[in-house]
């Protein structure tokens, strides 16, 4: 009865009914995305409470109490004040690569949700080539750390834009092939059709046919949203925060909430390629709302990733590199050719 | 080695070259003039029996009274397990001795220390700049008995104050 | 201080090369990892150092000009500020000197007492160690954890003397005031909490891959380095060295006490955590020996308030949790000290940093200046 996939179309008909076809697109157009980023900022600011929280949690701390009951507020408190602050720009940086970084960051990071499915029926545009342009999206990011890292005059920013732009290009590459699996699996690269090649029960996950793509996806992914034990561009005790030192104020704030949004990204291709992104786990429990399902499980990877960053020390810039081309990849490329060979035996 | 045997040990060694002292409760203490040090520290180290390896403290002494500055060196030897004090003293103007941070590398910033805040000079010192102070530092060697800071006021003796 | 970087490669005659060229970059007085005000200056090609310059100096406060200008009784104080994560020891230190100069008996009570309070420092001096190199290292909740434990030290010791930094606890012939009546029953307490606690760390941390592989094989000191270099403390005796001056040189009551001294085997950043590890479970048998054998009796000797120890010198010297830290007192007869020379561990260890992290990356220099655990006020005085 919550289905919104209902709410969406009587709205859609309704706004058809008076107004003319380019009008309509355009409204449309603009009314999905209005949607769609009003409730990544929302669950932007709610990840970053239950990260501290969690973190919190694990430190046997109880972390944000006063704003609000539990803290809930918090980061709405932190929003404004980040408003506030002065954006200082330093002397000697180059301003327009200086101003337009964090902005490449921020709304890269929206583009790839207009091909993640939130539901049954509730996906911005189910492109035929579905996972293919979010991989190629989702790199992005690296144009925007090198601008910062570069713009900013420093040579700690420096430092930190090139090992990140050398991390996430090295990562991309067993995250893209991990993935594969999943696809031959589907035969489609379309989201939508990924998903209802998982219905079922949950034994028709992918998850159970693709192990070594599913644990393979998920360690590239942490290092593709820079958390630890890969968040070397980030890290305060070498390189006082790397790539955004000298970003203040709003930008910064640009900076931060991008991570967060890019971490739930991640979290939210594997739930749909692996947990079988809206379909509930048993039949009978279908009465849950399709869009209750994938919020639950990519909520629950996203739970993984912070546990990760508050249990392992970093790893150095090296050991990932070599991590990453010299036993990553020949995984990944083992799953192919093992999925491959599996797919021809039994179909 | 035990000290009796050690201040014998040195004694017969270096016979003119270095005058007993009082023993700094239990270590034996020499007094070695400044041009003997190079080939006193040479001997301290190679020779089998004595083998000081490791230089435990390096400090600079000043007595106005006398008009004497110094170098104080504390050696260890952890392959025999005993301890050495030797003491250089110079006249106050113009100190100079040689740089044992060629025998015990330690020796390096103790002696850059020492330079800065009692003027003394370390010939031979691989790294002579000021260790603790400012490179600008201008206002006199601040460890001596008689400078004359603008911060440093001597409390009475105890017992005596107004 | 001004410092070139080298000199540029010229290209090859007739061709265009890629040229590299080194780079200074300052690890300045503020930073996060660098335990206190310490400026590192990095000459790097890339990622690689070349050279580690320490620019030390931020935090010299005069203590030896100082201590020419107040009785041995009022200098107590200034030793706590010497080391403040390990001030017991560092009173310690002071006490054993001029007692030493002075030929003072100090009574049984006392000296076990010295030994608890030591020894409890040490387990807070290695907690905030194992806190910081962990939080350096990328891991967070090791951090907090590590405070938690030292909480309930500084708890007892709020219990004893009534601060929780800086305790100003001993005094020339014993300590200032006795226990209070539950401190011993708290301590066995906290005793028999540190064995699990110890192990919850070591799991956490010892055997995790991606902490041996920032920690193994790097910031390699072989022992004879380590001797020449004067290092001393866990650093040393990673290298390889049993060597611990509460078991070769006793001073106050350790003579009485059944420890081991841990060693480690390649002088890494491994064994110099290992050995700290192992320390605070050695530190916690002490005290608990210690607290089964509490004899009854004085807590001071009588020292007069105008003391004024006999004309001569001394050179004393203990473990505090760092290292070596020996004082040379001279004295001319009067209420006031003529020279004191502070040796601290610190001062020696920073020394041999350089030595350690060349042609290592900027990661290992702080997995290695972590492990070396140094504290600035030690070093500058």
């Amino acid at each position: 009865m919550f289905e919104l996939e209902g709410i969406f179309n009587a709205v859609g008909n309704f706004l058809a009914s008076f107004l003319g076809s380019p009008l309509l697109q355009i409204v449309s157009i603009i009314a999905v995305a209005g949607v769609v980023i009003g409730f990544l900022m929302v669950l932007a600011l709610f990840l970053v409470w239950w990260e501290r929280k969690l973190s919190a949690d694990f430190q046997v701390r109880i972390g944000p109490m006063r704003t609000g009951p539990h803290g809930v507020l918090q980061t709405i408190a932190d929003a404004l004040k980040l408003l506030q602050k002065e954006d200082i720009v330093p002397l000697t940086a180059d301003k327009k690569v200086f101003f337009w970084a964090p902005v490449v960051c921020f709304v890269t990071c929206f583009l790839a949700y207009i091909c993640i499915p939130f539901g049954k029926g509730l996906i911005a545009r189910d492109l035929n080539i579905g996972i293919l342009y979010i991989v190629a999206i989702t790199t992005f990011t690296v144009i925007s750390l090198l601008m910062a890292g570069w713009a900013s005059n420093n040579k700690y920013s420096l430092l930190g834009g090139m090992r990140s732009a050398a991390q996430i290009v090295s990562y991309e590459v067993p995250l893209s092939l991990s993935l594969l699996g999943t696809v031959m699996l589907a035969q489609s690269l379309s989201m939508v059709t990924i998903v209802q090649g998982q219905g079922g029960s949950f034994l028709h996950w992918y998850i159970w046919r693709q192990p070594l793509g599913f644990l393979l996806y998920v360690t590239a992914a942490t290092a593709e949203v820079n958390r630890t034990p890969f968040d070397i561009p980030e890290a305060e005790q070498e390189l006082v925060a790397g790539y955004n030192i000298e970003y203040s104020g709003m930008k910064f704030a640009m900076f931060f909430l991008a991570e967060f949004i890019n971490m739930f990204t991640v979290c939210a291709i594997a739930a749909t390629l692996f947990l079988g992104g809206w379909n509930p786990p048993f039949e009978f429990l279908s009465f849950i709302p399709s869009w209750v399902w994938f919020l639950g499980k990519s909520l629950f990877l996203v739970f993984i990733l912070m546990w990760f960053r508050w249990t392992f020390p970093r790893l150095r810039v090296d050991h990932l590199m070599a991590f990453a081309w010299k036993f990553l990849l020949p995984l990944a490329f083992l799953n192919i050719i093992v999925t491959g060979f599996l797919i021809y035996l039994f179909e | 080695m035990t000290a009796e045997e050690l201040t014998s040990k040195i004694k017969a060694t270096f016979a003119e070259k270095v005058e007993e002292l009082p023993a700094v409760t239990g270590i034996p203490a020499f007094r070695v003039k400044a041009e003997h040090l190079e080939e006193i520290c040479t001997t301290l180290v190679s020779d089998p029996e004595l083998k000081f390896d490791n230089l435990s403290c390096l400090g600079g002494i000043d007595y106005p009274e006398t008009n004497e500055i110094g170098v104080v060196y504390c050696l260890f030897s952890f392959a025999k397990r005993h301890h050495l004090n030797l003491r250089v003293m110079m006249p106050r103007e113009n100190p100079e001795v040689i740089s044992v941070s060629e025998f015990w590398v330690a020796a390096n910033w103790f002696e850059r220390e020492t330079a800065e805040l009692f003027g003394i000079k370390f010939k031979d010192h691989p790294d002579p700049r000021p260790l603790l102070l400012i490179e600008e530092w201008d206002e006199g060697y601040p460890m001596r008995r008689d400078w004359e800071g603008k911060d440093f006021i001597r409390m009475p003796e105890v017992g005596q104050e107004k | 201080m001004v410092v070139n970087s080298s000199d540029r490669v010229e290209p090859a005659p007739g061709g265009r090369e890629l040229e590299t060229q080194e780079f200074v970059v300052n690890m300045g007085p503020q930073h996060p990892s660098t335990h206190g005000v310490c400026r590192l200056i990095l000459t790097m090609d890339g990622e690689v150092l070349k050279k580690v310059v320490p620019d030390i100096g931020f935090l010299h406060r005069s203590i030896e000009k100082i201590a020419e200008n107040r009785t041995y009784h009022q200098f107590m104080v200034y030793t706590d500020r010497i080391d403040y994560v390990s001030s017991m020891n560092a009173n310690h230190a002071w006490c054993v000197a001029v007692e030493k100069l002075a030929g003072i008996e100090v009574p049984e009570r006392a000296e076990y007492l010295r030994v608890i309070m030591a020894e409890l420092n040490r387990i807070a001096s290695h907690l905030v160690f194992l806190a910081s190199f962990s939080i350096d290292l990328g891991a967070v909740t090791p951090f907090l954890y590590a405070f938690r434990e030292r909480e309930r030290i500084v708890d007892l010791f709020e219990m004893t003397c009534g601060q929780r930094l800086t305790y100003n606890y001993m005094r020339i012939g014993g300590v200032s005031r006795d226990v209070p009546k539950d401190f011993v029953s708290e301590t066995k307490k906290f005793c028999s909490y540190l064995y699990p606690r110890v192990d919850e760390y070591e799991a956490i941390l010892t055997e995790n891959p991606i902490f041996l592989g920032r920690t193994k094989g790097i910031g390699i000191l072989d022992l004879p380095t380590a001797i020449n270099y004067s290092v001393s403390g866990p650093p040393l005796r990673g290298s390889g060295l049993k060597w611990d001056i509460r078991k070769d040189e006793p001073y106050s009551a350790y003579d009485v006490f059944d420890f081991d001294i841990p060693t480690g085997e390649n002088g890494d950043t491994w064994d110099r955590y290992k050995v700290r590890i192992e320390e605070m479970r050695q530190s916690a048998r002490i005290i608990e020996q210690a607290l089964e054998g509490l004899p009854e009796g004085e807590i001071k000797a009588k020292v007069p308030a105008r003391f004024r120890p006999p004309k001569g010198e001394v050179f004393a010297r203990i473990e505090a949790p760092r290292g070596e830290m020996a004082y040379f007192i001279v004295s001319d007869g009067s209420t006031k000290p003529y020279r004191v020379k502070i040796r601290t561990a610190s001062f020696c260890n920073l020394q041999a940093l350089p030595v350690m992290a060349k042609d290592l990356k900027i990661a290992d220099l702080v997995a290695i200046f972590g492990s070396l655990d140094i504290i600035l006020p030690e070093v500058d005085r």
